[in-house]
């Protein structure tokens, strides 16, 4: 086992544990940002100075738009469950992440033990991985808040690709660079989720008062408004007089 | 190489049209140019070595310069009938991002990197969900596919690490194949919405504008699922694992999808949720593509993905053309519709022959091969007769259509379109601008019918669709396109 990896690793599975955990907006975004820098840390060999420049930016990015996005909004659900679980189930994970190479790869800890083989890639992404795929679960599954769905969306994103370090090796700098174009796109959408859920008046928990599913018959809807904004050729507006359009449109 | 220029249009452009979407008319004006210079660059893409960036590699084929072609052309036209009908705002912006992404996906060497790509890139469908005023149950929709966009990226990056590593060959626990196989198929699945996972997709359809329905339910999707045929037939395949439990649960998600997506689209009375439905139950036949689980299977899947998605982008237009020229999207209060737009009518047609096909045309082979690829005996029969029941719902549509128009919508239609002059408009671009706007519907329906044919030629196997079907994907020390079809 390798010590740095091992605490950069704790790094971001603290960072994740935060994220989920608080219900200070501010602080959970802080916590995300955090596992979101040191996660491409948990490599070796670790990635060149671009690609992990470029997965920093990604982090702090992401990180700033949720940040803005919030603006105003005094708190977020958190975990129910409270930090502590959290905890304990993000490190019961992680180990059962460091011992699953011997499953994936049957044979190769003993040859490891033995000396017969290197392991090729770092058991603490791995490690990394699994517990920070464990926080993701319970925000993106039963997340109603939008800040929470999209703190979960991205562990999940890190807990992927920590994963595909810990069984495939370090990912070549273009991933890096990807990876960090996937971090600030679900940010950026999760952003926009967070602000269109304050200016509805819903806080950051958009309230499911359904749409009928086959939507309603025209005769029961009001009257088509111009469009403020004009679009391309302006909104189409039917000719006929008695003519309806669907609501959202 | 051939890609990079391409992928600069769609990064540059798109992201531009996108930042100044509160600016509707500069938003569309960037984004329509962007596509127009898309278009020219898809058209230079071609088979090339790989160009080595950042330790990855990337290099066009014939696939991607098809799909991207195609991808902008629909673009384009799916913007002049939006243009003409209802316009949905930051549609052009959302298609260079999401075409830019799925040609990242396409170029790239490395599996992981690809559905990374694809992911990000698909993201930007999800914006046409937010349309200002934004309702909250849009931000519930629009979260819901979010969700479902990381989670089967996430299933997808996962199992592809699992598979493609320097150790999968030599000590990979085979147990673990099939696990990984499974997931990135179920991460398929869950991109298209296939039963069971077709609640979201249901909802999709309620959200997202029609003419966006095409983007975010079958382009990025499709690009998506090429990766995952790419992987299976690379890093799966090889291991010849004989994966019968595995095969036959996503066996079971693709002939239900078939089936009862074609019965959903059916019994639907919203043109909205027949799109969507139709959309799913085409879907169904690129998971049997990937049940398969054969090197054969290959060629026609890819074959039925471009009909697909060119086939799919034609009936969101119909269907946007339709509710926006009689001001109702029910089919119930649309009786008479084709008497009252013959070129919609015709469009139908065209679409519903692209859809189902006829024998000799280029998708129904491919589909016809992949349900005798995927399954045994009476099965076959059964598959292919669910998979012909999409002539149902495309048999009722044009029925409503041809019966007298009765006290409703389409007999409150005008017989001449109105016709006005815009004096801020009176430039050159500007009596384009107004020509179009003068005649909307017949633009909107022209637009559809142009989109139909492109249809049926890729059906029918026309612009090149079985050579670049059955080109290889890029892969580094090897020539994009080494393989002649058999």
């Amino acid at each position: 086992m390798n010590l740095a990896l091992g605490l950069v690793a704790v790094v971001v599975v603290a960072g994740g544990v935060i994220a989920t955990a608080s219900r200070d907006p501010r602080a959970a975004i802080l916590g995300l940002t955090l596992a979101g820098v040191a996660a491409p840390l948990v490599a070796d060999p670790l990635p060149e100075a671009l690609p992990l420049a470029a997965r920093f930016v990604g982090a702090i990015l992401g990180g700033y738009l949720l940040w803005v996005s919030i603006r105003g909004q005094p708190s977020t659900r958190g975990s129910r469950l409270g930090w502590p679980v959290e905890a304990l189930l993000a490190a019961a994970a992680g180990v059962a992440g460091f011992g699953t190479i011997g499953i994936v790869f049957p044979g190769l800890a003993a040859d490891v033990l033995v000396g017969r083989a290197d392991v090729v890639a770092p058991r603490e992404a791995l490690a990394a991985g699994f517990a920070t795929g464990a926080l993701a679960i319970g925000p993106i599954f039963a997340g109603r808040d939008v800040l929470r769905l999209g703190t979960g969306l991205v562990l999940a994103v890190l807990a992927a690709q920590l994963a595909r370090t810990g069984l495939a090796g370090s990912p070549s700098g273009l991933e890096q660079v990807i990876t960090a174009g996937l971090v600030v796109s679900v940010s950026g959408i999760a952003a926009t989720l967070a602000v269109g859920a304050v200016e509805s008046g819903s806080g950051l928990e958009p309230s499911a008062a359904a749409r009928p599913a086959a939507g309603p018959a025209a005769s029961e809807l009001p009257p088509i408004e111009p469009d403020e904004d004009g679009g391309f050729l302006g909104r189409f507006r039917p000719r006929s007089a008695g003519r309806r359009s669907l609501p959202g449109r | 190489m051939s890609l990079l220029p391409f992928l600069a249009v769609a990064f540059g452009i798109g992201g531009l049209s996108l930042l100044t979407r509160g600016q509707g008319r500069t938003s569309a004006t960037i984004g329509i140019a962007g596509l127009a210079m898309a278009t020219l660059a898809a058209a230079f893409i071609g088979p090339d070595q790989p160009l080595t960036v950042a330790d990855g590699a990337i290099a066009g084929s014939a696939f991607a310069r098809l799909f991207l072609l195609l991808g902008c052309v629909t673009g384009l036209l799916l913007c002049l009938a939006a243009g003409a009908t209802t316009w949905s705002r930051g549609f052009p912006g959302a298609t260079l991002i999401g075409l830019g992404g799925a040609g990242l996906a396409l170029g790239l060497v490395d599996t992981g990197t690809a559905i990374a790509a694809a992911t990000a890139g698909a993201g930007a469908g999800i914006l046409l969900m937010l349309a200002r005023p934004v309702s909250p149950r849009s931000l519930v929709v629009a979260a819901r596919e979010l969700r479902a966009l990381v989670v089967a990226g996430a299933l997808g990056l996962a199992a592809a690490a699992a598979v493609a590593g320097p150790l999968a060959a030599v000590r990979l626990n085979p147990e673990l194949i099939g696990l990984a196989y499974l997931a990135f198929a179920t991460a398929v699945a869950i991109r298209f919405g296939a039963i069971p996972f077709h609640l979201w997709a249901a909802r999709v359809a309620d959200a997202a504008p029609e003419i966006g329905l095409p983007l975010v339910m079958a382009w990025c999707p499709a690009a998506f699922a090429t990766v995952a045929l790419a992987w299976a037939d690379g890093a799966v395949a090889p291991l010849a694992q004989p994966l019968s439990l595995e095969r036959g649960l996503v066996l079971a998600i693709g002939a239900v999808t078939v089936a009862l997506g074609a019965a959903a689209a059916f019994v639907h009375d919203d043109l909205e949720h027949v799109v969507g439905y139709s959309i799913v139950a085409d879907a169904g036949i690129v998971i049997l593509g990937l049940a398969a689980l054969d090197p054969a299977a290959w060629e026609p899947t890819r074959t039925w993905l471009l009909a697909f998605v060119a086939g799919k982008s034609a009936f969101a237009g119909w269907a946007a053309a339709l509710g926006s020229t009689f001001g109702t999207r029910k089919l119930s209060e649309l009786r008479g519709w084709a008497r009252r737009s013959p070129i919609l009518g015709i469009a139908l047609v065209a679409i519903a022959v692209a859809a189902v096909g006829l024998p000799g045309m280029a998708a129904f082979g491919a589909r016809v091969s992949l349900i005798d690829l995927a399954v045994d005996g009476p099965l076959v029969t059964l598959l292919v007769v669910a998979a012909l029941a999409s002539l149902a719902y495309y048999g009722r549509l044009l029925a409503a259509g041809l019966l007298a128009p009765g006290a409703g919508p389409v007999a409150a239609a005008p017989d001449a379109p109105t016709r006005y002059r815009d004096p801020l408009t009176a430039t050159l671009l500007g009596d384009a601008i107004a020509a179009i706007s003068a005649r909307r519907a017949p633009v909107a329906a022209g637009a559809v019918l142009a989109l139909a044919a492109i249809a049926l030629a890729v059906a029918g196997g026309g612009l090149g669709v079985r050579e670049a079907a059955a080109s290889l994907p890029p892969s580094v020390g090897a020539p994009a396109e080494s393989f002649s079809p058999p």
